[in-house]
């Protein structure tokens, strides 16, 4: 199997789940809803009766906004204009890579653990949506195999979480590394270049455990695993035996993403919708990048699946490509 | 021995430097300033043991009405011999030395030390040797470990209008870039570098220790300085290059001379590229620009002189005009710490290689510490005592200048971040957010600096007393605040006219906060004594707010007068009348205002009805709430208090106004929403790892 093929293959799965999708994609909005509400109220009781709505309606007020920091607490600490568009994007990240994250309000990193926790429990049904893509989807039968694998995939992510962490303290002592490399350094640009290498390496090393992970979660679906230290083991072989078809599909969708982020960065709305109906485009818009993502991570998962069936068993995937 | 054996060389170059200083007195028509304190110095700069050794000779000529028999001298660089010193306790006080401390290396301190002092023959002295003298003294604090001020006990008195001369031999430790000073690599950028007098005053010597939230304060006088470098280093310095002499060692000598300046900043790497301009401008004398820029800046070049010539222009022109003729504008080395400085004819900018138009950098920095040459360099006031005269008049002319330049700015966020960057580095990916506007009022004044400063400190505390962490919220943000309430107040013209005339008066000397002050109330024909007393004696904050507003019908309900007695009115049970019908309906309009802080100035409560009229009436701000009345035919539409933002010092400013039918839902909603995306993004990206 060819690396587009993989990549249409997984593409076309995730399209082709619409219902997997809406269910996935309800889960993330629900989860995030009753926070933002609380924001909302915030922001609500801060803007009051003042003027400053109009200016906060037609755009933006940095005034306001230094006086709403000022007393800001708890997830109120969380808000800024930067917000805005792929800016979203790219404070997530920061927060990740500088580890602002988890130095800022706990209550969002308590939300995302059990975020994860969701996710690791759906992870079942979506990897087995993807094993056996012919049926129609069953929300039952999709939070059965939840559960089925919730714990087993706990377990995997207990194994990949100290990894991540691992590869977390390594970045931490690669770029403070780089600073003392170069504080004789006077020119910005080599900074750079050693800073975005090291980005690069550190990029790839997550990668490179989050894609041994996904086929450990494959191979315990598909092969019915339940020692996931061994899962995780044949997700390393099977990236290690196969890397050129592995990392081919993983940085061929990682790239879409990117493209992905540079259309949203393009047409995301800014600060100047002033109506009730701006707002809501706007706001779907951005609904509408979220779902995209999560096409995107799907494809990530039908991908990978058609790759391991392809490898691992030649004839059972011809059967349900055939099938699809 | 090192020091006797230049002796003769320096005696030769002395003799040399004080022909120029002769020749350059000369060539003016008349001094600008008192020219009491004068140097000449050479130096050599060993660029990679990254030391100094120089001597200089200083003339001092008293000034003050009262004899002294003494002389105190700054040892800036004695503030990084160690951590004991003032300006590192004091730093760490800021939170910044612990961060930096852990760092610091032996070869990343400096220090600076005085080999020997004579007293050079003159009107009624002989050459002695004062060496044995010396003293080091904390007047600020008694701080025993802190060096960074040294006096010297004369064998007799210098009287009023009499001279002196004194030859220092110095040598010192250049470190690794604190408060912009120091090295990185082979940049070097070397302020207050050299033993520099203090200023005597008619209390005294005020010669204060080098403190981490303050900078400098000298007289003004003549600088004839020889700078000896590797050859292939690039130099900047204060004042004009008058001799370049190549060395037999592989070494060049820079010389630079200017007079009336109290201050002297050089700069030397091998990396630089030097660029020129002339800046001309209708009515301003020319100024050659020098600028001294990293090689992977020169793409902003033009911003940087383009940011330089905005504030000759509209500083010279608002204030006075920029005499010396040449400025260099230098671009410092990544990291080195050393930008944003100001030095007088030389200033520090900092960019940095990926710097998008529209986020208001490297243009508000350079036109901040250009500007700095009119309010320090011109105006020296007292910076240890005082600093908020120039960093505010400063940090208030370069929001001004920036937005008729270039209007507003835009939001900036950057990327992709060393972890414990310093000064001068930080992230290094720039994302502009167009529709995130700041405007030169709250923003470009720094309204978020001054509010959680405002408790700390009064302005009229000595600067270096303030509490540091705070300090540069009260120095730069505050005054810049009440200038701008006083431009909106008095208008620009007289604000101007009352800065230019300030400017005028103390050009080369040091002004007092009470100059100033005096000069506000002459050019203004107001008494702005509360004014002041509120801004500036105290350290209490404005928030004035609209407690309450009400509008209803104003029936008259009870007993009232009529023919034959009291008779009870009762709107509610109105009997269907044409008359009553006919009536045209009144609405009684009520609406508390209040105040929150503890400051008080005058302000405008606005009123504005649903069928547009509007009511404004003043409220003198004194008691802690008003009730404003008003009985029209409409509605209230929204009450404010202080409409038109004068008081740009009130710490909340939402609070000014009150909707009388807000519709507040959708402006949070909206925001909201676009953070619920920000946080469902943050929870992919949880689910990405699970």
């Amino acid at each position: 199997m060819s690396i587009a093929k993989a990549i249409s293959t997984g593409i076309s799965r995730a399209v082709g789940s619409s219902k997997l999708l809406l269910w996935l994609w309800l889960v993330n909005f629900a989860v995030a809803l009753p926070v933002a509400w609380v924001m909302s109220e915030s922001l609500r009781n801060s803007i009051g009766a003042s003027l400053v709505q109009e200016k906060l309606r037609s755009g933006f007020d940095m005034g306001w906004f230094g006086e709403f920091q000022a007393s800001a607490k708890g997830v109120e600490t969380t808000f800024t204009p930067t917000v805005l568009g792929a800016g979203a994007f790219y404070n997530n990240l920061e927060g990740w890579f500088g580890g602002e994250l988890f130095k800022g309000f706990p209550g969002l990193v308590g939300l995302g653990i059990l975020y994860a926790l969701l996710w690791a429990f759906m992870l079942g049904g979506i990897l087995d949506r993807f094993w056996k893509p012919e049926g129609r989807f069953v929300l039952s039968h999709f939070l059965g195999n939840g559960g089925k694998y919730f714990f087993r995939f706990v377990r995997l992510a207990v194994l990949s979480g100290a990894l991540y962490y691992v590869v977390y303290l390594f970045a931490g002592w690669l770029l403070r590394g780089i600073e003392t490399w170069t504080r004789d350094v006077t020119v910005e640009q080599t900074v750079f270049l050693y800073v975005l290498a090291a980005a690069a390496l550190v990029v790839f090393l997550l990668c490179f455990v989050n894609v041994v992970f996904d086929y450990a979660k494959i191979a315990t679906v598909v092969e019915s695993r339940r020692s996931m230290l061994l899962a995780a083991i044949r997700g390393l072989g099977f990236v290690l035996s196969n890397p050129g078809k592995t990392f081919g599909l993983y940085f061929g969708l990682g790239l879409l993403g990117v493209l992905l982020l540079a259309l949203y960065a393009w047409v995301a709305p800014g600060a100047a919708e002033s109506t009730s109906v701006g707002v809501l485009v706007a706001f779907a818009v951005g609904q509408a990048y979220l779902m995209a993502k999560l096409v995107l991570r799907l494809s990530f998962f039908g991908g990978e699946m058609a790759i391991y069936d392809f490898v691992a068993h030649p004839a059972g995937v011809a059967s349900s490509e055939s099938g699809a | 021995m090192l020091y006797r054996s230049r002796t003769v060389r320096f005696l030769v170059a002395s003799f040399i430097g004080s022909t120029a200083i002769a020749h350059l007195a000369l060539a003016q028509d008349a001094p600008r300033s008192a020219r009491n304190a004068n140097y000449v110095i050479d130096v050599k700069l060993d660029a990679d043991a990254k030391t100094l050794t120089g001597r200089e000779i200083v003339t001092w000529r008293n000034v003050q009405s009262e004899p002294t028999s003494e002389l105190w001298f700054h040892l800036w660089w004695n503030a990084w011999r160690n951590n004991r010193s003032s300006w590192m306790l004091e730093d760490r006080l800021r939170g910044r030395s612990d961060r930096r401390e852990a760092t610091i290396r032996e070869e990343d301190w400096g220090h600076v030390e005085v080999g020997s002092l004579k007293l050079l023959p003159g009107v009624g002295t002989d050459t002695a040797d004062l060496t044995s003298q010396m003293r080091f003294v904390s007047p600020d604090d008694a701080n025993p470990d802190d060096r960074t001020v040294m006096t010297v006990a004369l064998p007799r008195p210098v009287g009023p209008g009499e001279s002196i001369q004194v030859e220092l031999a110095f040598r010192a430790k250049v470190p690794r870039t604190f408060a912009r000073t120091g090295y990185r690599g082979d940049f070097f950028f070397l302020a207050h570098w050299y033993p520099s007098l203090g200023v005597y005053e008619p209390t005294g010597w005020n010669c204060h220790q080098f403190h981490a939230a303050t900078e400098f304060y000298s007289d003004f006088g003549t600088y004839d300085v020889s700078m000896t470098v590797p050859k292939p280093f690039v130099l900047g310095a204060s004042g004009r290059l008058v001799d370049r002499k190549e060395n037999a060692d592989g070494s060049v000598t820079y010389r630079h001379t200017e007079a009336d300046i109290h201050n002297f900043a050089w700069t030397t790497s091998p990396d630089y590229v030097v660029r020129e301009k002339r800046f001309t401008a209708e009515g301003l004398p020319p100024v050659d620009m020098r600028l001294l820029i990293q090689p992977e800046h020169l793409g902003q070049v033009d911003r940087h002189f383009r940011a330089t010539e905005a504030a000759l222009k509209y500083y010279g022109t608002w204030y006075g005009a920029y005499p010396y003729g040449h400025i260099t504008v230098v671009d410092p080395a990544y990291g080195a710490g050393a930008g944003g400085m100001e030095y007088p004819t030389l200033f520090t900018c900092g960019t940095r290689l990926f710097n998008p138009f529209g986020g208001g950098s490297p243009e508000g920095v350079t036109i901040h510490e250009a500007g700095h040459q009119f309010w320090y360099g011109i105006v020296g006031n007292n910076e240890f005592e005082d600093a908020w005269i120039d960093e505010g008049f400063n940090s208030f002319s370069d929001a001004r200048t920036a937005a008729v330049e270039y209007g507003d700015s835009v939001l900036v966020r950057r990327y992709l971040r060393l972890p414990g960057t310093g000064r001068g580095t930080g992230a290094f990916l720039p994302v502009l957010f167009p529709d995130v506007k700041r405007d030169r009022w709250v923003d470009g004044n720094g309204l978020d600096s001054y509010r959680p400063s405002s408790i700390w400190d009064a302005q009229v505390t000595n600067t270096y007393k303030y509490y540091p962490p705070t300090a540069s919220g009260i120095t730069y943000s505050k005054t810049a605040l009440w200038l701008s309430t006083l431009e909106r107040q008095l208008g620009w013209d007289v604000l101007q006219k009352t800065m230019s005339t300030f400017f005028d008066r103390w050009k080369f000397k040091h002004p007092k906060p009470a100059d100033f002050f005096a000069t506000a109330n002459e050019v203004s024909g107001q008494d702005l004594t509360r004014f002041f007393d509120q801004v500036y004696r105290s350290q209490d904050s404005f928030d004035y707010a609209v407690e309450s507003a009400a509008s209803k019908p104003a029936d008259l309900e009870g007993f009232v007068e009529q023919e034959g007695g009291l008779f009870y009115q009762n709107p509610k049970k109105a009997n269907g009348d044409v008359k009553d019908k006919d009536k045209k309906k009144v609405y009684r309009t009520e609406v508390i205002v209040r105040r929150h802080g503890g400051a008080t100035l005058p302000v405008d409560v606005l009123l504005v009805f649903e069928d547009g009229s509007e009511l404004k009436e003043s409220w003198d701000g004194e008691y802690r709430w008003k009730l404003f009345v008003a009985e029209r035919p409409a509605k209230l539409k929204y009450a404010a208090v202080d409409p038109e933002r004068k008081l740009l010092l009130d710490l909340n400013y939402t609070n000014n106004s009150r909707l009388l039918e807000p519709q507040s839902a959708l402006p949070a909603r909206k925001w909201a929403g676009k953070w619920m995306i920000w946080l469902q993004d943050l929870l992919a990206t949880f689910a990405f790892f699970a």
